[in-house]
């Protein structure tokens, strides 16, 4: 009886139409949202993925997340490389500056410096030479989305920062962050020109562990000899997306939305497919007169549910996956994980699931002898 | 002759309101094999709730009911809906084809629920189509084909896991005469055989001829029995005679 079920689904176009496109709809909001909520908390640690090469980092016992340093004294540096496990540790400093563009307006800018020694912290994606250029006199590196933000500046341009002028000695491949400030790099042993001195400087310690020592001991081990927090790399974002999903509101909004239009879609492929069933009771009423079992009525039932929620299923997840594929050099970027998928389809096992019981119910009333009754 | 069907007693009420309705009330009835027979009666006498029970669809209050020796009156309900798989055949008053299926899907139905593969399902309920005339509409749907035509594709459903016992409800009410004559000649000639009973609840008089017994019913109770011309020229059998002085009890 299975293909008369799907038959009798599938060649009832419109409302097989109508029932796909809900739950197609359903199958879309649960991936695309948790999607889209996967690459905005992304975007709140770009700064850590972008700065490679980091094991540990070392900051103000306060410090929540990333983009809220709190500045430490120049000595921690020297303290932190005493510990035992690192094999460098380089200096970090995080702040903001303002950039006169050439038609007077300004535009704010985050600005980072790192140790021109080493280049622990320098972005990841980024060419030697224009590493190296770093080292000259008044040079800084801008990421490629903030150079079209500060008036298509390129390499060899000077501009004025916070007053003082820089030259733009290289530009560099960013990911997208959460706020969506141009981003520039400077020389650790210059940021005292570029930014208004203060006798705390140091956002960040970045360490490079030594071989063979554990991530982990370490950062305990900096923790006891210094009273800073030192925290790994992966943990380290993994704090800061929590911060940012306990803080910003942004999870309770796309929870919200989500869950919200979920429901809907939930409610709508129900509704049509409890219609399906009414509209087909007489004749599964008739099925059952001819002596098919209730088993039999319900797997016909549970068939068609199936059908509809894996081609529904297929539908949603491929149009998320086209959506998040066409956004990934946009502002809006979607990431779907491959977990993600798994969720989806559990979740849309769950839809139909619902969908065919509410089904289910309306054939445990079914009378064989009302077949007669017309 | 061997009895087809054979009620001793039947009665059924249903709930209302104001209390339980009897609507058959100590129902007696003897049916041979090899025949047609008609249950007549006004609106509310109680031919559906009969067939119902003749069909093992509804249970009966008292009173005991065998079809084909199998008394459906005293099994469960599970062994009553295989009974109705393996037994028995239904053509409905408004045909009840599902109209997203072709003509063969329709009436490859019952060979479905059976278990049967679908290839062989449709192949035989193509032939069971092309042996009532319809050989050249087995792939249109049930709106592509006229009453007459949808008839015939019911009656191909009814018949094609080779029921012993075929109920027809009002097999003629939605048809014109020509085709109403067409498909009591189909049932006439090519579905009543020795084995097998057929029982039409109708109240269409234009069909009587077709009857080898008709069988009258008022207020819940056969009032009469009569076997037509044809059948009291023939030599009765042993279970006819049965039959007779069962219905005349």
């Amino acid at each position: 009886m299975g293909r008369i079920a799907i038959a009798m689904l599938v060649r009832d176009g419109s409302r097989y139409l109508g029932l796909v496109v809900a739950l197609a709809f359903t199958a879309l909001v649960i991936t695309q949202q948790p999607a889209t909520l996967l690459g905005v908390m992304a975007r709140t640690t770009a700064l850590i993925r972008d700065t490679g090469g980091v094991d540990l980092w070392v900051m103000d016992p306060k410090v929540l997340y990333v983009e809220e340093p709190k500045p430490m004294v120049d000595g921690m540096l020297y303290r932190v490389r005493g510990v035992p496990g690192v094999a460098m540790a380089a200096p970090f400093y995080k702040g903001q500056a303002r950039v006169r563009l050439s038609d007077g307006s300004f535009q704010n800018c985050e600005i980072i410096a790192v140790d021109p020694a080493s280049f622990i912290g320098a972005p990841s994606r980024l060419s030697p030479s224009s590493l190296a250029a770093l080292r000259e006199s008044d040079a800084i590196l801008v990421d490629r989305a903030g150079a079209r933000t500060l008036q298509n500046t390129t390499v060899g341009a000077t501009v004025e920062l916070n007053d003082t002028r820089a030259r733009v000695v290289g530009l560099y491949d960013a990911s997208a962050g959460f706020q969506t400030l141009p981003r520039l790099y400077t020389a650790w042993t210059r940021i005292r020109n570029f930014v208004p001195a203060e006798r705390k400087m140091l956002s960040y310690v970045l360490v490079q562990l030594a071989p063979g020592y554990d991530a982990e001991q370490v950062a305990r081990d900096i923790e006891q000899r210094t009273g800073l927090q030192a925290v790994p790399t992966q943990r380290f974002a993994a704090m800061t997306r929590d911060w940012f999903l306990k803080n910003s509101g942004v999870m309770a909004t796309f929870f919200g939305s989500s869950l919200i239009a979920m429901l809907i879609g939930i409610f709508i492929a129900a509704q049509t497919f409890r219609n399906f069933t009414i509209d087909h009771i007489r004749y599964f009423g008739a099925i059952a007169a001819m002596g098919a079992s209730f088993g039999q009525l319900v797997r016909m039932v549970l068939l068609q549910a199936g059908m509809a929620g894996a081609v529904a299923t297929g539908i949603g997840v491929g149009a998320a996956s086209l959506i998040s594929y066409g956004s990934r050099s946009s502002e809006v970027t979607s990431n779907i994980a491959p977990w993600q998928l798994g969720l989806s389809v559990a979740v849309m096992l769950c839809v139909g699931g619902a969908v065919a019981l509410l089904s289910v119910r309306k054939l445990r009333g079914l009378e064989p002898a009302a077949v007669f009754r017309g | 002759m061997p009895l087809a069907v054979e009620c001793r007693g039947i009665s059924r009420g249903f709930d209302s309101a104001t209390g339980r309705i009897p609507v058959l009330q100590g129902v007696d009835l003897a049916l041979p094999a090899g025949e047609i027979a008609m249950l007549l009666g006004p609106s509310g006498c109680g031919k559906t709730t009969l067939i119902q029970i003749l069909a093992a669809m509804l249970d009966a209050d008292a009173g005991d009911c065998t079809v084909f020796g199998t008394t459906i009156t005293a099994i469960s309900a599970v062994a009553r809906t295989q009974f109705r798989q393996r037994m028995i055949g239904f053509c409905f008053q408004q045909y009840q084809l599902i109209p997203t299926l072709t003509a063969a899907e329709n009436a490859a139905i019952p060979l479905l629920i059976a278990g049967v593969p679908m290839p062989r399902a449709v192949e035989r309920a193509r032939h069971e189509l092309d042996a009532l005339g319809l050989g050249d509409r087995t792939g249109y749907r049930p709106n592509q084909l006229s009453g007459g035509q949808q008839q015939r594709v019911a009656i191909a459903r009814a018949v094609v896991h080779e029921p012993r016992l075929v109920v027809c409800d009002e097999p003629t009410s939605a048809l014109d005469h020509r085709a109403g004559q067409s498909v009591m000649t189909l049932l006439r000639e090519r579905i009543v055989r020795p084995d097998r009973c057929v029982i039409i609840v109708t109240h269409d008089n234009r069909i009587l001829s077709y009857a080898d017994r008709t069988c009258h019913m008022e207020d819940g109770r056969i009032t009469a029995v009569e076997s037509t011309d044809a059948l009291q020229h023939s030599t009765r059998s042993s279970a006819d005679s049965a039959a007779t002085a069962l219905n005349a009890h």
